[in-house]
C-alpha cells in the first residue's frame, strides 16, 4: 500500500497527463458522433450568445462590404426576372435538339421558363430559404466552421445547405435552440456534389486544405472535355442544395499519369473570409427523396 | 494565497475571452498564406505560480483548452495541446532551475526571472504548444512540412503578442 502511494506521488501527474491526452484524442476522433457534439461546439447556447454580442459590434466595420455583396446578388437575381427577357419561346421550338444544349437562346429560354413557373398554379415550392447572420467564421484552419444565429426554433436541422450571396458556403452540422454550427466548404469532411454547367459532368467537390480560395472537383473522367473558365454549379443529387447554385469556375485542369480522372482546381466565387449574411436552404421533400433512395438500395 | 487564486482566475478568463473573441477573428487575411494562428492563451499556463501542483496545472490546462475548443469547433485539439504544454512546463522548469532554486511563491514572470530566462522559457513552451496543436489539427504526419511552417510563422507572431503583454502589463505574480 505504501509502495503504491509512493508510486502515485511520483508518477501520478504523468498518468494524469496520459489520461487527459487520451480523453482529448477520444474527443477529436469521436467528434463525428451527432449526439455528443452539440455541447462542445460553438452552437451551444453560451458560446452562441457571446459570439452574437461580439459580432454585433464587429459587424459595423464590414457593413459597406456586405451591402455591396447584397447589391451584387440582387443585380444577378433581377437580371433573371421574367421581365428582363424577350420571349423567344417560338424561336426555341424550331431549333433542333443538338443546338439546344449549347445555344444561349435556349439557356435563356430555360431561365425564362423557370422564372415563370412559380406563377403557375402547378408549381410547388420544394426548397425554402431562411436568412441568417454569420456570427463566427474561420478560413485558416484545416477544418473550418461557421456559426450562424438561427437554430431549431427557426426550423434549422442538421444537413441543411448554407449559401452566401455569391455561392455555396457550407452544410449545417449541429443545431441548438437558437444557433447552428456549419461545416464550411473549407473543411476536410465536406463533399458537395457538383456539375459542370451546360456540360453535365458531375463529381464531388472537396477541399484539400492550404488555399481558402480553391477546391478540387474529383471523379470527373479523363474523356470529359473540361477547360479553364467553365462554371461549376451544384447538382441536386445530394438533396441538400437545389441544382444550379453557383460554386465557382475551373481554374486549371491537369492530368496525373496513371489516373483515370482529371485533377480539376476550382476557384470559389464566394470569398469565405467575408461571409456576413447567408441563407439556409431547406429541402421540403428531403425525407421522401431519401426514402426512395433507400428503397432502391433495399431492393438490390 | 487567495490573492494568487484571484489573479490567476482573472488571467484565465481574460486570456480565454481575448483568444476566442478577438484573436480567433484576427486571422491575417492573405488568401494563399494561411500559416499564421495567433495563440495567446498558453500564457496562462506559463504564468501559473511555481508551486502549483503538477496535477492542478494539467487540470487547468485541460479546462482552458476545452473552453477554447468550444469556440474553435474543434473538441480536443486545443485541449490536447494545452495538456501537453502543462506537462512540458514541469519538465522545462526542472531543466531551467536557476542556481539556488526558485522562490516558489511567485509566478515565473519576466519581472521576477529576468528577460533572458523568461524568453527561453516562454519560447520552449510556445513551440511545444504550437507544434502539438498543428499536429493534432492535421491529425496525420503526411502534411509535416505544412505543420512545421505553420508552427514557425505562428510562433513568431504569437510570441510577439506574449512579449507585448509582458511589457505592457509587466505582471509581478
Amino acid at each position: 500500500m505504501r509502495n503504491l502511494l509512493e508510486f502515485l506521488a511520483r508518477f501520478g501527474s504523468f498518468f494524469l497527463f496520459l489520461i487527459l491526452e487520451a480523453l482529448c484524442f477520444f474527443l477529436v476522433i469521436r467528434f463525428d458522433d451527432d449526439k455528443n457534439r452539440i455541447f462542445l461546439s460553438s452552437s451551444n447556447a453560451v458560446a452562441g450568445y457571446m459570439l452574437k454580442r461580439y459580432d454585433a459590434v464587429a459587424d459595423y466595420f464590414s457593413m459597406p462590404e456586405q451591402l455591396d455583396q447584397l447589391q451584387q446578388e440582387n443585380k444577378r437575381l433581377r437580371s433573371q426576372l421574367a421581365e428582363s427577357y424577350y420571349d423567344t419561346a417560338s424561336e426555341v421550338d424550331t431549333i433542333s435538339n443538338e443546338v439546344r444544349t449549347q445555344d444561349s437562346i435556349y439557356s435563356k429560354g430555360v431561365v425564362l421558363r423557370d422564372t415563370l413557373l412559380p406563377q403557375d398554379s402547378m408549381a410547388i415550392q420544394v426548397y425554402a430559404y431562411t436568412e441568417a447572420n454569420v456570427i463566427s467564421n474561420s478560413i485558416n484552419r484545416r477544418n473550418n466552421t461557421l456559426t450562424i444565429d438561427r437554430g431549431q426554433e427557426q426550423g434549422i436541422t442538421p444537413r441543411m445547405g448554407v449559401i452566401g450571396p455569391q455561392g455555396v458556403a457550407g452544410i449545417v452540422r449541429t443545431v441548438s435552440k437558437h444557433y447552428a454550427s456549419v461545416v464550411s466548404v473549407l473543411h476536410s469532411d465536406i463533399s458537395i456534389s457538383a456539375t459542370v454547367k451546360h456540360k453535365g459532368y458531375f463529381g464531388a467537390l472537396i477541399w484539400r486544405g492550404s488555399y481558402p480560395r480553391y477546391m478540387h472537383l474529383e471523379a470527373i473522367p479523363k474523356h470529359a472535355e473540361i477547360a479553364a473558365g467553365d462554371t461549376i454549379v451544384t447538382s441536386s443529387f445530394s438533396g441538400i442544395f437545389p441544382a444550379g447554385i453557383l460554386i465557382g469556375t475551373v481554374a486549371s485542369v491537369t492530368q496525373n499519369p496513371g489516373d483515370n480522372f482529371h485533377n480539376i482546381k476550382v476557384m470559389l466565387t464566394s470569398d469565405m473570409s467575408r461571409m456576413g449574411r447567408v441563407y439556409v436552404v431547406q429541402n421540403k421533400w428531403l425525407e421522401e427523396y431519401k426514402q426512395v433512395q433507400k428503397q432502391e438500395e433495399d431492393t438490390r | 494565497m487567495s490573492g494568487l487564486v484571484i489573479t490567476n482566475s482573472i488571467r484565465f478568463l481574460i486570456l480565454w475571452v481575448v483568444q476566442v473573441l478577438v484573436l480567433k477573428r484576427l486571422s491575417p487575411g492573405v488568401e494563399s498564406f494561411n500559416y499564421i494562428h495567433i495563440l495567446l492563451y498558453p500564457l496562462f499556463i506559463m504564468l501559473l505560480p511555481l508551486r502549483t501542483p503538477q496535477a492542478l496545472t494539467l487540470a487547468l490546462s485541460f479546462l482552458l483548452g476545452l473552453m477554447v475548443d468550444v469556440f474553435y469547433d474543434s473538441p480536443g485539439v486545443h485541449a490536447a495541446a494545452s495538456v501537453f504544454t502543462g506537462f512540458l512546463r514541469g519538465v522545462v522548469l526542472r531543466q531551467m532551475e536557476p542556481r539556488g532554486g526558485y522562490n516558489v511563491n511567485f509566478s515565473p514572470t519576466k519581472e521576477r526571472m529576468g528577460l533572458r530566462w523568461f524568453a527561453g522559457y516562454a519560447s520552449l513552451l510556445m513551440l511545444g504548444h504550437l507544434f502539438f496543436y498543428f499536429s493534432m489539427e492535421a491529425f496525420t504526419f503526411a502534411y509535416f512540412d505544412v505543420t512545421l511552417l505553420k508552427t514557425l510563422f505562428s510562433f513568431v507572431v504569437s510570441m510577439g503578442f506574449v512579449f507585448s503583454v509582458m511589457f505592457v502589463f509587466n505582471p509581478e505574480s
